[in-house]
């Protein structure tokens, strides 16, 4: 921030800033550990335990070729000085492969993330990890974003939308974490393995769409920007407000930003309101909330009033919610006196 | 205490700076989806709750600030882009002053707490603008480009501004830093979490979560760098500015379902109060008080706070929550889309060790 009020600040000269970093203190305590890999979650003391999990995992499950074991458990000599800056990037990147990838499998999950500690049993884990991604994903069936410009006031409806629908985009954000570290390690067993594990994943989220299946690609590349070599990028930008900011422009929008973007000041604003596209969030959003079997969403007026709109018995003209006869056409309210709400003045 | 706002689904309530028995409600019809809004000034007393004005507006109207200059005005933002200013003093119903310049819903306005001369007003439009009530237009836009769903002053200084928006950052702005291409932004936070960050040895492996509409904030009224938000996903999770990267202080998990609206206490300075669609009001504590039991700072911002109490009386979404700043320290009022607003004392949905601690 500094830089940016003195004067112009550029890429060049923030990379320098991060190559001449003073890193004598992480340096310390990198020395201070007896073993290298102390720090890093999947190994310490379970290190031998875990082993003979893997081999047995490794018999019974996946044929995993030798080059992937030897990369995982491979100790790093002790003693190990921290590379020089210029060789931090390939630093992280082995750093990664032993501790990030497993624990980012975790990370939708943050409760679980203790019970890993006390059991130690990776492959378990990702069991367990799968059930429970199969099950959140057989309660949610919308896709995560929707489109729709529409134009009555759609603050709580979509708010509603995007707030009940957010175990969505977990659960594509873990099946594309899943994937990075086949990625990353260009293995292609391992790619088989953990493909297929995201095909039964796939097969029990029903209806995948494709914008999710375009989402959740977005998050793969975005995934591997950060953790090859292009960090260097992410972290100087990282470091910049300004670019920082500017970067926001270009990240995927979420939530009301999707109905109308407000960046886009040249929207032209819809005039017609398309009944049906009423119809369709009211039941994305009923779908949502489907498995909340409490009294009081049961009894919600709310969620009744989304019924209607669902079912076409009601909808919205101009500045009123009209109830519909069954054949489609418009009764006359003030003569039903079902008029659901007068206008003011 | 209970009052109906019949016809109307409540919005957004604010006990008055300047009388402990005042209240103001907005509120809209059909939940706000479309339609006319009604702006409700109430009066407490031994009867109960009686409305001492109402206002109609043409549109709904989504959220208000009491003028704090002024113990007779209160703003009020809605849903055609306007920003509406009643006078309890002023004879017949009608706003004294109006401005519009927001394009789109106006979902958040609130009075500068220091100066008490301006005010600051957010919007889907993707812009914070600041406002003073003397003047026509605007003082000052801020972009966000993000649908903004709530914005404040700090509570002890006159030129920051905070902003929460739905693309789940955090935005600080301080209108004293030179007005030059970062629009006077200080702090760009995201809520979700920074990425990992690469080569980084330090401390435990930060949890990171996924992006998600931040839809409420609050500024502690004790710890005056301490900073609420919530949303989407439903944890309220607490930042300290004084260290932005840091990500969150404590993270409070518990909500069922989106968090619509936060408030710290004014007398206690750990205790915050949120509305969910969960249908639930809830009293919290983020754990930073002396008598909370220290933890290992390596559990994480998950292992902060508790969960004090809970209010299951309103039977559709609570969207307005607030304290009452005079009296009984545990007083609040929350409205909801079930067209009530409940005036109640936390105290009564607490454990009596934690009820004590409300003077």
């Amino acid at each position: 921030m500094a830089d940016s009020m003195c004067g112009p600040s550029s890429a060049l000269q923030n990379f320098q800033k991060h190559s001449t970093i003073d890193r004598t203190l992480q340096q310390d305590r990198l020395i201070s550990r007896q073993t290298p890999s102390q720090g890093f979650r999947s190994s310490g003391l379970n290190a031998s335990h875990l082993d003979h999990e893997f081999e047995s995992f490794q018999a019974g499950q996946l044929p995993l070729d030798h080059g992937f074991q030897q990369n995982i458990f491979q100790p790093a000599p002790p003693g190990m000085q921290q590379p020089g800056p210029a060789n931090w990037a390939a630093d992280f990147q082995r750093m990664n492969i032993s501790s990030s990838a497993p624990q980012l499998q975790q990370q939708p999950y943050g409760m679980h993330a203790q019970q890993r500690l006390d059991t130690g049993g990776w492959h378990q884990d990702f069991a367990r990890q799968q059930n429970q991604m199969a099950d959140s994903s057989r309660n949610i069936q919308i896709p995560s974003h929707t489109n729709t410009p529409y134009n009555y006031s759609p603050m709580p409806v979509m708010g509603m939308m995007n707030q009940f629908s957010k175990i969505t985009p977990q659960s594509e954000l873990s099946i594309s974490q899943q994937k990075q570290p086949a990625e990353a390690f260009d293995d292609e067993a391992f790619a088989r393995a953990f493909e297929e594990a995201a095909q039964t994943e796939m097969e029990s989220m029903q209806d995948p769409t494709q914008e999710s299946t375009q989402n959740s690609t977005q998050n793969i590349e975005m995934g591997q920007d950060i953790l090859l070599n292009e960090s260097a990028e992410v972290l100087m930008a990282s470091d910049d407000l300004q670019m920082t900011s500017d970067e926001l422009l270009n990240q995927e929008r979420i939530g009301a930003d999707t109905i109308h973007d407000p960046f886009n000041q040249n929207e032209v604003k819809p005039e017609h309101q398309d009944p049906e596209e009423l119809a369709r969030t009211a039941a994305k959003l009923l779908d949502s909330v489907q498995h909340d079997q409490s009294v009081k969403f049961q009894n919600s007026q709310f969620l009744s009033l989304m019924r209607q709109f669902r079912d076409r018995e009601k909808t919205v003209e101009g500045d009123n919610i009209v109830t519909k006869n069954g054949m489609g056409g418009y009764q006359n309210q003030e003569m039903n006196g079902e008029r659901y709400q007068v206008q003011g003045p | 205490m209970e009052f109906r706002t019949a016809g109307y689904n409540g919005y957004a309530v604010k006990y008055s700076p300047y009388f402990d028995s005042r209240l103001a409600v907005v509120a809209s019809a059909n939940f706000g989806l479309v339609g006319n809004g009604r702006v409700y000034i109430l009066g407490l007393d031994a009867n109960g709750i009686h409305a001492e004005r109402v206002y109609d507006t043409p549109d709904s109207v989504y959220d208000l600030a009491w003028a704090e200059r002024n113990e007779t005005q209160v703003i009020v933002g809605g849903g055609d882009g306007s920003i509406k200013l009643f006078d309890t003093k002023s004879p017949d119903n009608f706003p004294v002053q109006e401005w519009k310049e927001h394009n789109r819903e106006v979902y958040s306005v609130n009075y500068n707490l220091v100066t008490k001369d301006s005010f600051v007003s957010s919007s889907w439009d993707g812009t914070v603008k600041v406002w003073d009530p003397v003047r026509p237009n605007s003082l000052l836009t801020l972009p966000t480009h993000s649908c903004t769903y709530s914005t404040a002053f700090a509570p002890r200084s006159p030129s920051i501004i905070s902003a929460v928006s739905s693309d789940s950052h955090l935005r600080i702005f301080d209108l004293r830093t030179n007005p030059s291409s970062a629009n006077h932004l200080v702090h760009l936070i995201p809520i979700h979490g920074y990425p990992p960050m690469p080569g980084s040895t330090y401390g435990p492996p930060r949890q990171t979560y996924a992006p998600s509409e931040c839809l409420t904030h609050d500024w502690n009224k004790y710890r005056d760098t301490v900073i609420a938000t919530a949303g989407v996903d439903q944890l309220i999770r607490t930042f300290d500015i004084r260290n932005p990267k840091a990500g969150p202080v404590a993270i409070l998990r518990g909500h069922d379902y989106a968090v619509r609206k936060l408030s710290w206490s004014p007398h206690l300075s750990d205790v915050l109060l949120s509305g969910s669609y969960d249908m639930t009001a809830r009293v919290w504590s983020d754990g930073s008080n002396a008598n909370a039991p220290s933890r290992p700072a390596n559990l994480g911002p998950e292992a902060w706070g508790d969960e004090l109490g809970r209010m299951n009386v309103h039977t559709e979404f609570v969207t307005g929550v607030d304290w009452c700043l005079f009296g009984a320290e545990g007083w609040v009022a929350t409205t909801a889309w079930d067209e009530r607003v409940c005036v109640w004392d936390v105290r009564s949905v607490m454990n009596p060790a934690n009820a004590s601690r409300f003077n």
